[in-house]
């Protein structure tokens, strides 16, 4: 959650407006209902609604209605209350999409489940996969000329000397595992986590870390000079390297994570809710969001075809050493509460 | 502030009856701040306590212990509420004395100035500090650039400093009112007095003015303790990740462990402190004073 959050940003007011706005008037109710969607706000929020909700509002007469930011506890708390108003919520695969019994299941008469097969990122019971994106190695080009290649130089103050921004949320996901590669674990040897080695391994460097809250943080430490690495989310990097500050990243080790879209139990237009997901995530459709933010299909069927599809992830997938890191769901679940509580503490001791 | 204050002289002379009525009259008007408060205030308290007791079960008080990040965040929030009391409690004396004592221009600055800050909203103030105090920000510009005393920026953003000193600024207001409604309340010929009697200048304000003037300086130092304790947004913004405060422990239960009685277990725990802290102080000051609606006890 926490991830899917950041990435989207808080600035969601003017999401919220515009929905109003578009649910107000546009083409909306000719009597096929309509749909309510949550999600994280801001830009990313922004792109879906162009990319898909708007489109789908057109070509169906629904109107959809958007709402943010999600967040698990309240899911939990309208399913709880049995007053749901979200039919469709945005969130990670963290959330528990197997046999959540809070979520509806996934109708696959309605979405084309089997198109999943062989993606990156596989179908769950309750939750469909639609869009890629990364928390990558951003690195400032004034200060290396000659850029880092893999996460192994994050942890190597020596080589690159200065101060790295570090996401200090979620448990450390993905860092944790960057820092047991580069010690040497095998990658196929990476869960169960050892969390105690991994930390261990990046004790040394740790005086050296900027711990933020706020994924526009990493960007603003990064480019400023005040962090010189930082692992930020690549869709902000992209942004802030086209507004021509001096911030970039390398693809290696990318953290490769996927955004779910699933159902609360007992929402109120499940059908169309189910309708909106197959519209989505439909491989004529999945790739559009390129359109407008450099985020990749989860549909492997789907192409990213647009302006920002050289900037997304899916575009970037290195081989052996360099591949992502695809942080291990089944083992996150299991262990999220008490890595958080760890890397709290570690952090603050 | 006695009853009868509010009565026309007529109601004075009737029976005790009437006299009843007309303080009803005057109950009825209040009637619907109460009713405000007890539905925007009472019930949410009333709910959260419930909560922390039924989802799922009381076992959510022996909960809150097992979480380490909650036995750390303690430690922090009473050491943090006690230097900010401390640094309110420091630069808000001398501030109310001089209020207090100064004439009317020089007194109406000095309150224009304190409303002006206490005035502006809690999230302005919060976010200038976090310019401010940045590596890149004005405060280490103007050492390294213009004064030339340090060669790299001085490290404050993330910091506790920078959690005191947001923390500070957004409090001392509490306590200097407190400290000088009660120096206004000391007669200055009771110093002139004992100047007169011989006693130097500090030994007046020492054996004179400073037991006089106690009462307001608890009564502020609690309040801004109290305050503290609860803060959430401050500490939040100006604080690295380091520093966990017991506001965040609380927001990742609710909103990362998706155990809302755990955290409201937390939440009442943290009511029933500040109950203690204030039950305790109003033996001594009288509660009227720390919240600033009577002269309380002990003057």
């Amino acid at each position: 959650m926490k991830i899917a959050r950041l990435v989207w940003g808080v600035p969601a007011l003017v999401v919220t407006l515009t929905a109003t706005a578009c649910g107000g008037g546009g083409a909306a109710s000719d009597g096929k209902g309509s749909v309510t969607y949550a999600g994280y706000g801001g830009s990313g929020q922004q792109a879906i609604s162009q990319a898909w909700l708007e489109p789908f509002a057109a070509a169906n007469g629904v109107k959809v209605v958007q709402d943010d930011p999600v967040t698990y506890a309240k899911v939990h708390q309208m399913v709880d209350a049995k007053k749901v108003t979200w039919d469709i919520a945005q969130g990670g695969v963290d959330f528990g999409l197997d046999d959540n019994p809070r979520l509806e299941d996934i109708d696959c008469a309605v979405v084309a489940c089997d198109e999943f097969a062989g993606g990156p990122f596989e179908l769950k019971k309750q939750g469909v996969p639609f869009f890629v994106f990364s928390i990558v190695l951003a690195y400032n080009t004034e200060k290396f000329p000659t850029p880092p290649t893999s996460f192994a130089d994050y942890f190597d103050t020596k080589k690159f000397p200065g101060k790295r921004a570090i996401d200090g949320g979620n448990g450390m996901q993905g860092i944790l595992e960057a820092a047991l590669l580069a010690g040497g674990t095998p990658r196929d040897q990476l869960y169960p986590l050892d969390v105690e080695k991994a930390l261990k391994l990046i004790e040394p460097v740790k005086q050296d870390f900027i711990v933020f809250k706020d994924a526009s943080e990493c960007i603003n430490l990064v480019s400023s000079g005040e962090a010189v690495m930082g692992n930020c989310y690549n869709g902000r990097v992209e942004i802030a390297k086209n507004e021509g500050r001096p911030i970039d990243n390398i693809w290696s080790q990318q953290i490769y994570y996927c955004d779910y879209l699933f159902v609360p139990k007992g929402a109120p237009n499940k059908d169309n809710a189910m309708k909106l997901i197959a519209y989505i995530a439909a491989n004529a459709n999945n790739g559009r969001l390129t359109d407008y933010i450099p985020y990749g299909p989860a549909n492997p069927k789907a192409a990213a075809t647009g302006k920002y599809a050289a900037g997304a992830p899916t575009g970037h997938v290195l081989d052996g050493a360099d591949a992502p890191i695809v942080p291990d769901p089944g083992w996150w679940t299991a262990n999220r509460e008490q890595t958080i509580e760890r890397t709290s503490l570690w952090l603050s001791s | 502030m006695s009853a009868t204050t509010g009565l026309p002289p007529a109601a004075r002379r009737r029976s005790p009856l009437a006299r009843l009525a007309w303080s009803d009259y005057w109950s009825a008007v209040g009637l619907p701040g109460l009713i405000f408060v007890i539905l925007a205030f009472g019930v949410p308290v009333l709910v959260i306590v419930v909560k922390s007791l039924t989802d799922p079960s009381p076992a959510n008080y022996s909960a809150i212990f097992d979480s380490g990040i909650y036995r750390q965040s303690v430690g922090n929030t009473v050491q943090m509420a006690l230097v900010v009391t401390g640094l309110c409690l420091l630069l808000g004396y001398p501030y109310a004395y001089v209020m207090a004592r100064s004439g009317r221009i020089l007194r109406t600055t000095l309150m224009v100035a304190l409303m002006l800050a206490f005035w502006t909203s809690l999230l302005v103030r919060t976010y200038s500090w976090q310019i401010l105090l940045n590596d890149t920000g004005v405060v280490n510009q103007a050492l390294m650039e213009w004064l030339g005393v340090v060669d790299e920026p001085i490290h404050m953003i993330r910091t506790k400093f920078a959690v005191y000193v947001g923390m500070v600024h957004i409090l001392l207001p509490y306590s200097v009112l407190a400290l000088y409604a009660q120096l206004r309340a000391i007669d200055p010929d009771l110093e002139r007095a004992a100047r007169g009697m011989g006693a130097r200048p500090w030994q007046a304000f020492w054996r004179v003015t400073w037991p006089l003037s106690l009462p307001g300086a608890v009564a502020g130092s609690v309040l801004v303790f109290v305050l503290a304790l609860g803060f959430y947004i401050t500490p939040q913004m100006l604080g690295g990740a380091q520093n966990i405060y017991i506001g965040q422990a609380i927001v990742l239960q609710v909103e990362e462990f998706l155990k809302p009685g755990v955290g409201a277990a937390m939440a009442v725990l943290l009511f029933a402190v500040v109950l203690v802290v204030l039950g305790i102080a109003a033996r001594f000051v009288g509660l009227g004073r720390i919240l600033g609606i009577g002269e309380g006890r002990g003057k």
